[in-house]
């Protein structure tokens, strides 16, 4: 079913039209990634599909009810979320009870705070957790929000980034 | 915090305490008898492998065998009914048909442990196998085969015309024995990996159980030469520790499940 939105996101744009916002849109996705939790989903599919007609015409031609901000925030919550879930339900709990119990946040707020997924990561996967980050960094580094996410990966990827 | 440390302590609590019951379920009633020591190990090899089986199917339902994970967990339930099978096996050969068990039909289910384990192994590593250095893999290889050498040495050192007499039975040890060995490999790489890591208990516990396997199989190959092993004998000991280690590993990699907390079920919430 997931595939099937982005089919008609990404090859049919007449269905999805401007005034339909960006934050809508991945809130459908996100809804249909929890239904069919048991199929994959190509994260590079879904951002392509969101980027295809290019965030920065979107952006121009209308004047979104949502700050910008918090659209990058739900991609980056579906780039965290898809990222963990490749590798496992058990991965995605882990990171989920990780950030609640220590930081009282939730996958979302990482976009504020990307040292809280980075140390959350390093406490539940200790040495190898370096490759996990990479696995969420090629993910954003797959679309062309990685402009605008430069800031994001940077602190993420920073050795000495702490919360 | 304070309630999360008395959990931690509960979990090394039942741990331990399960090891002490079995060992003494095990040893105590062979003061009295053979029949009663007979009779609890066929209980225990009945009881202890079924809870392995439920617990690793559990544990892979709730990994719904999605990402590579979910696909590990569901290869390592597969082994787990795959020994409940086998000890089943072993003991519809040995008590009901009064026929030798080793080698028989139970050892295929026993020897499929092995490729399970390497498959389970290589799906739970392959988010991360990147992180695996040359140096790594040398070292883990190295020390699992000086661990295959002493085990050869010490097993096949003792009664060697039994191997040249017997060439089926010799043969079948011999892959038990490699393959424990082999084992070892992914059990360290895993551990060295996620080293400082929450997920590094579960494997931490398989090592334990993959350790107390390669021993108990080494010591059960000796006994089986001299005819000694039969149900009752010390040495299931060994092989219900393995389980209580493996039991208390998949108990661990699933506490992250718990229905206050579940991401998934709660997702709303939670954004």
């Amino acid at each position: 079913m997931c595939v099937k939105i982005i089919f008609l996101v990404s090859k049919k744009p007449v269905s999805f039209t401007l005034d339909e916002d960006l934050f809508n849109k991945v809130k459908v996705l996100q809804s249909r990634i929890e239904k069919e939790i048991g199929k994959k989903l190509s994260i590079s599919e879904l951002l392509n599909a969101l980027t295809e007609k290019g965030i920065k015409r979107i952006e121009s031609t209308y004047a979104f009810s949502q700050p910008i901000h918090d659209i990058d925030k739900d991609l980056v919550h579906v780039i965290i979320e898809t990222s963990l879930l490749k590798i496992g339900v058990d991965a995605l709990e882990q990171v989920s009870n990780t950030l609640q119990e220590k930081y009282g946040c939730f996958l979302g707020d990482c976009y504020h705070h990307p040292e809280y997924l980075k140390e959350a990561l390093e406490g539940i996967y200790g040495n190898s957790h370096d490759e996990i980050i990479n696995s969420i960094v090629t993910e954003i580094s797959k679309n062309t929000l990685n402009e605008k996410l430069s800031g994001f990966i940077t602190c993420l990827q920073d050795k000495n980034a702490k919360s | 915090m304070q309630k999360a440390s008395i959990k931690r302590f509960s979990f090394y609590e039942m741990l331990v305490a399960s090891l002490i019951a079995s060992f003494f379920a095990i040893t105590v009633p062979n003061f009295f008898s053979v029949n009663a020591a007979e009779n609890v190990s066929i209980a225990m090899f009945f009881t202890i492998p079924i809870i392995f089986a439920s617990i690793a199917i559990i544990n892979a339902k709730k990994n719904r065998i999605t990402g590579t994970h979910g696909k590990a967990w569901f290869f390592f339930a597969c082994l787990a009914v795959s020994q409940f099978v086998a000890d089943q096996t072993w003991f519809v050969y040995d008590k009901i048909l009064e026929i030798d068990p080793f080698p028989s039909m139970s050892d295929v289910f026993y020897i499929s442990f092995f490729p399970l384990f390497i498959i389970f192994s290589i799906y739970y590593i392959a988010p991360v196998k990147n992180a695996i250095s040359k140096k790594q893999m040398l070292g883990t290889v190295s020390l699992s085969l000086l661990v295959l050498t002493i085990v050869f040495y010490l097993t096949y050192s003792l009664d060697f015309s039994y191997f040249t007499e017997k060439p089926l039975e010799s043969s079948v040890a011999l892959t038990y024995t490699i393959g424990d060995s082999l084992m070892l490999i992914p059990t360290i790489l895993a551990i060295t990996l996620f080293l400082r890591g929450k997920v590094n208990l579960s494997w931490v516990l398989i090592f334990f159980g993959i350790l107390t396997m390669i021993v108990t199989d080494s010591l059960f190959l000796v006994e089986e030469i001299a005819l000694n092993y039969g149900y009752g004998h010390p040495l299931d000991i060994g092989y219900l520790y393995m389980y209580i280690f493996f039991i208390f590993g998949i108990y661990n990699n699933m506490q992250v499940f718990s229905k206050r907390k579940n991401y998934l079920l709660n997702r709303e919430k939670f954004k």
